[in-house]
């Protein structure tokens, strides 16, 4: 089989355009009053409205207008001031009505972009539209026959479609990984995958450079990036065998099977897409007032991309550190509390990605046992050089287990920089231990560490760590034998 | 609640190439194809009948075509811009109600033939 | 109030009415222990002194595209012959908060669609004026109910002309409010850019009550306007001095009958002697919007009625089947009726691929040109005066051809297609049938179009109640 990476494939260009269905964070449908929740029993989130009964209308959620609205200015959308619900047609027993409601002639997004990170550079990949559309439900196939679960019916969401221009399952992958954490950091989307808040379908077509669009083909039943990445690098090479054996490609729908780690035909459905789309004479076209367009603007929180941008560049961390510190809201909002009370960014960055994460242990930020604030505190201390390191470390362990910053700074005691003191205290050990003095002299540089650790335990680890260096040098020095 | 005027919206421009060609007529073959596509099965016998009614409509519907427009817009719908309902939860009516009297109803969900993907 | 005006007794007496025209066949269902049990309530809260609502112990038909909690709802279709709605209508729950008590629900043409309430799987009505006729569609047995006496107003809806066009065959008020004047909330969809829900009434002014106590905005339906619904009632007899009134005389020239080219003529001159300002107008032809309705209301109804599915309510198929596709087309073939199935396929037809643009791309066109006519027509008059029907009622039997149907609409389309409110009044016999005029207004001038049918009312004389 030939793939992409092989130098036959090389060959070939692969054209990849994402469709995501995003689910918007309201409380309550698109069109009726129930409530969004994941997790009810079935159909327990219905009424008559989202089972489709007769004489029922739909009214419009402004919520999701509203979501809709800021996800299209953050992705750089133009807004249009008319937007137009369409009947999609097609009979179905996860769709009550006959039809879904959503937006075709006239979205209410045009435009835009998504900024992704590829490793050196950030590459803007270009969007198609944004239109609003009700879910439908959901199906269990069971013994006796399917049934049918409607409390999903009618969930409000957002289709965001880029332009085919993307060239590789990588690119896929970090696409919908960098638009996943956007509509989060938005408030707009809880984005979460598992409950099939952010889905993603991809047509996939390859061409040889130049040439027109070869045939595409749709993929579904993508339910992680990872999936995405396999399924598009396996229909990659699918594509260009057939087509370097001298066959051709066949427009249809693929699921992705994860267990084979291939592509299938789904069963085609009937009437070939005639959805007889027509504008939705129930729903008035949707006039965007200006008021909530500059109200979303205004509100519009920093992007992951222009946050990681911020920390790299105006506080000089690493790349690492920005990725990681940028990969959930949760953490940089944390990131950011610490850094308000003055904290040194990178130093903040270290703490927070290495102490606070390692006791996380992978549980969220929210379950954090110190506070943003109280960790500045406690990093004051150790900038001031009121304490050490060591004993940040100490305090921050206090503090873990329920310790106020207060009492863990009084806990570890403040550090001792008195230099007679130290010298005092370095004597003495020098005095206990004359072979390793002599160790020393005689080139063994290494029992310096050796001195550092029995000058800290007689001072109970309280020790200025640079004074007691930097005296241990000086006073060893000093017993040198003349020669 | 929001709220806001009357807009008129000047909708979609109507191509001035899509007429309808009077020698369109409806046969056999496009009745049970759009039977099929709205899910209506015909009895055998109505087709021929189905067929003289809607060429019998399409002669009335040619009207469209000598009708004359000044400008070609159809509006999308007319009055003023619709009222937006807030973020606010109603009761659902929950499942037992929602499956009464549905006629494939067991327990809390409807049921349809099992269906193959 | 007398013990016979108390609800109780009018109730009663609705009731005993409506059993003694059983054979008109106006209802498909009566709530007679509903409805006494209601009126018992009204005439508790009466005696002890409560305040009751404008319309206190009044007996109201509602047509069965209603949807009334605790009765059943057919919309006079097999499909939905046992189906029991969770919630009311915004109108009808407006108009027993008024005080009104609904007695039953009537019949029609199966949603809607036809013009005689033949095309009911529950069978046709009867006109109360002579029993060889039908009453008019599709909402016939409201009109029917309210011609033979057994309410004074009853709940119709209009599409196409489903109230005017049965008012005027049964010699009654039929009122289309400006579309988005009344919640459509509860009413089954047929054409929705289309449908309206009115009164049809004894009088015009039982026709301004339930309008005032049914008309505002609704959560429920976001179309319905947000526009002040005054008390239609208290300009009803302020005349139509300076009034302008436009006669669409070359409505006149197709084939009516002399009974309502005369109905026409002598209104406008009795409009023209109570001091109105009456001139011609002529707008466009109709088979325009003849043909823009029969693309873009089979469209909508084709959509509509897609949620009859068999599935969640409604009519299943008996017959076992092997998959979903076949659930659907058995259980819709058997129950929708013929017509239904027509407009179906013709509105599918007319959507697909292929012939969106030519069929309803076009008619909407044509309907937003036929909408800015009339709009013009009536910046230069406060009214359009014009037929209603070609003629009086046909006999049963009679359309058998559904475009010969279809036809008898022609002059009722036009307003349903730019969403303005029209009434039908009668005034007067032709043949031993009612026959009247229709009066077409500007958006939501309701009290306007009201104030001269009251006049027309006065100066016709028509003698209303049916033998």
């Amino acid at each position: 089989m030939s793939d992409a990476t092989t130098p036959a494939g090389l060959q070939w260009e692969t054209v990849i355009g994402l469709e995501v269905h995003c689910q918007l964070a309201t409380t309550t449908k698109l069109f009726c009053g129930c409530p969004t929740r994941f997790g009810l029993a079935p159909n327990a989130a219905t009424c008559p409205v989202c089972l489709g009964h007769p004489g029922t209308l739909p009214a419009l959620n402004a919520a999701a207008v509203r979501l809709a609205v800021r996800v299209g200015l953050a992705l750089g959308c133009e807004l249009q001031t008319v937007s137009v619900f369409a009947r999609k047609s097609y009979f179905y027993a996860d769709l009550p009505k006959g039809y879904q409601i959503t937006q075709y002639e006239r979205p209410i997004c045009l435009g835009g972009a998504v900024p992704v990170d590829l490793g050196d550079l950030t590459r803007e990949f270009p969007l198609t539209r944004i239109h609003m559309e009700e879910d439908a439900g959901k199906l269990i196939h069971g013994e006796r026959g399917t049934e049918i679960d409607l409390n999903r019916a009618g969930t409000p969401l957002i289709e965001i479609v880029s332009e085919p221009t993307l060239r590789s399952g990588d690119e896929a992958a970090a696409y919908l990984k960098e638009l996943r954490a956007i509509v989060m950091a938005l408030g707009a989307s809880d984005g979460h995958l598992e409950e099939g808040s952010f889905r993603c379908d991809a047509n996939v077509s390859v061409r040889r450079p130049g040439a027109a669009l070869g045939t595409k083909v749709e993929l579904k039943n993508l339910n992680s990036f990872g999936f995405v990445k396999r399924a598009i690098e396996f229909e990659v090479g699918r594509q260009t065998a057939a087509l370097e054996a001298g066959g051709s490609i066949v427009q249809e729908t693929r699921l992705w099977d994860e267990a084979a780690g291939r592509t299938r035909a789904m069963r085609g459905k009937e009437d070939a897409h005639d959805y007889r789309y027509f504008p939705d004479p129930d729903l008035l076209p949707l006039i965007l007032p200006s008021e909530i367009v500059e109200s979303e603007r205004a509100a519009l929180p920093e992007l992951p991309g222009q946050r990681r941008a911020r920390y790299r560049d105006a506080l000089g961390l690493g790349r690492y550190d920005a990725e990681v510190l940028t990969a959930d809201e949760e953490t940089s909002r944390y990131y950011d509390a610490v850094l308000a009370t003055g904290a040194d960014p990178k130093t903040a960055a270290n703490w927070v990605n290495t102490e606070l994460k390692g006791r996380l242990d992978g549980r969220p930020l929210s379950e954090a046992p110190v506070t943003a604030e109280a960790l500045g505190q406690l990093l004051a201390a150790l900038a001031s050089g009121r304490i050490s390191g060591k004993l940040a470390k100490d305090g921050f362990a206090r503090m873990c287990a329920g310790a106020s910053v207060a009492s863990a700074l009084a806990a570890v005691g403040e550090q001792v920089s008195d230099v007679s003191a130290i010298d005092a205290a370095v004597s003495a050990a020098l005095d206990a231990t004359p072979s390793e003095v002599a160790a020393f002299h005689g080139g063994k540089t290494k029992v310096v560490g050796f001195f550092v650790g029995q000058v800290m335990k007689a001072m109970k680890g309280r020790a200025n760590p640079e004074l007691v260096n930097s005296r241990l040098l000086v006073l060893l020095q000093a017993r040198r034998q003349p020669q | 609640m929001i709220d806001e005027g009357t807009v008129i919206d000047e909708g979609t421009v109507i191509d001035e190439g899509t007429v309808i060609d009077e020698g369109t007529v409806i046969d056999e073959g496009t009745v049970r194809r759009v039977a099929t596509l709205a899910r209506l099965e015909l009895s055998p016998g109505s087709v021929p009948g189905l067929v003289t009614d809607l060429n019998a409509f399409l002669g009335l519907i040619a009207g469209l075509e000598r009708a004359t427009l000044e400008s070609a817009t159809a509006s999308t719908a007319h009055g003023p811009t619709a009222a937006w309902r807030a973020d606010e939860l109603k009761a659902p009516i929950g499942a037992a109600r929602a499956v009464a009297g549905a006629p494939g109803g067991q327990g809390d969900v409807f049921l349809v033939p099992k269906v193959v993907t | 109030m007398t013990g016979n005006d108390l609800p109780t007794a009018r109730i009663a007496r609705a009731i005993a009415v409506a059993e003694r025209h059983a054979d008109l066949n106006a209802f498909l269902s009566l709530d007679a222990a509903g409805a006494t049990a209601a009126a018992q309530a009204l005439t508790r809260r009466l005696e002890r002194g409560d305040r009751v609502g404008p319309l206190v112990g009044v007996p109201i038909a509602v047509k069965d595209n209603l949807v009334v909690e605790g009765m059943k709802t057919t919309a006079g279709s097999r499909i939905l012959s046992d189906f029991q709605s969770k919630f009311t209508a915004t109108a009808v729950r407006r108009l027993i908060a008024a005080g009104a008590v609904v007695v039953g629900k009537t019949n029609l043409d199966e949603f809607g669609m036809g013009s005689s309430t033949e095309r009911s799987a529950f069978g046709p009505t009867l006109n109360p004026w002579n029993p060889r006729y039908v009453p008019g569609g599709s909402s016939g047995g409201s009109a029917a109910a309210v011609a033979a006496g057994i309410v004074p107003i009853a709940l119709g809806s209009d599409t196409g002309g489903s109230i005017r066009q049965p008012a005027a065959y049964c010699g009654v008020v039929g009122l289309k409010p400006t579309w988005g004047r009344v919640s459509r909330y509860g009413l089954i969809a047929y054409a929705s850019s289309l449908d309206t829900v009115g009164p049809i009434a004894r009088t015009v002014r039982d026709a301004a009550r339930a309008l005032a106590a049914m008309a505002g905005d609704d959560p429920h339906d976001t179309t319905a306007s947000r526009e002040p619904a005054p008390d239609f009632t208290t300009t009803l007899d302020d005349g139509v001095a300076g009034l302008r009134v436009g006669v669409l005389d070359g409505w006149l020239d197709d084939d009516v009958t002399p009974g309502v080219r005369s109905a026409v003529r002598g209104t406008a001159n009795q409009l023209a002697s109570a001091g109105a300002d009456v001139r011609s107008v002529s707008l466009p032809d109709v088979s325009a919007a003849l043909a823009a309705y029969y693309v873009i209301a089979p469209a909508e109804a084709s959509s509509n009625l897609a949620r009859y599915d068999g599935v969640r309510f409604g009519h299943r198929t008996s017959v076992p089947v092997t998959s979903l596709a076949e659930l659907y087309s058995r259980s819709r073939g058997e129950g929708f009726g013929p017509e239904v199935i027509r407009r179906i396929l013709l509105g599918t037809f007319a959507l697909s691929a292929g012939y969106y643009d030519a069929y309803y791309g076009r008619a909407q066109a044509v309907r937003a040109e036929l909408t800015r006519a009339f709009l013009a027509a009536l910046m230069d008059v406060d009214v359009l005066l014009g037929p209603t029907t070609p003629g009086p009622a046909p006999l049963l039997g009679e359309l058998q051809d559904p475009v010969t149907m279809a036809l008898l609409d022609k002059f009722t389309i036009s307003a349903s297609l730019a969403g303005i409110p029209a009434i039908h009044v009668p005034t007067g016999l032709e043949r031993g049938l009612p026959v009247g005029v229709q009066l077409m207004g500007r958006p939501f001038a309701e009290a306007t179009l009201l104030k001269v049918a009251r006049t027309v009312e006065i100066h016709s004389g028509f003698e209303r109640s049916a033998s």
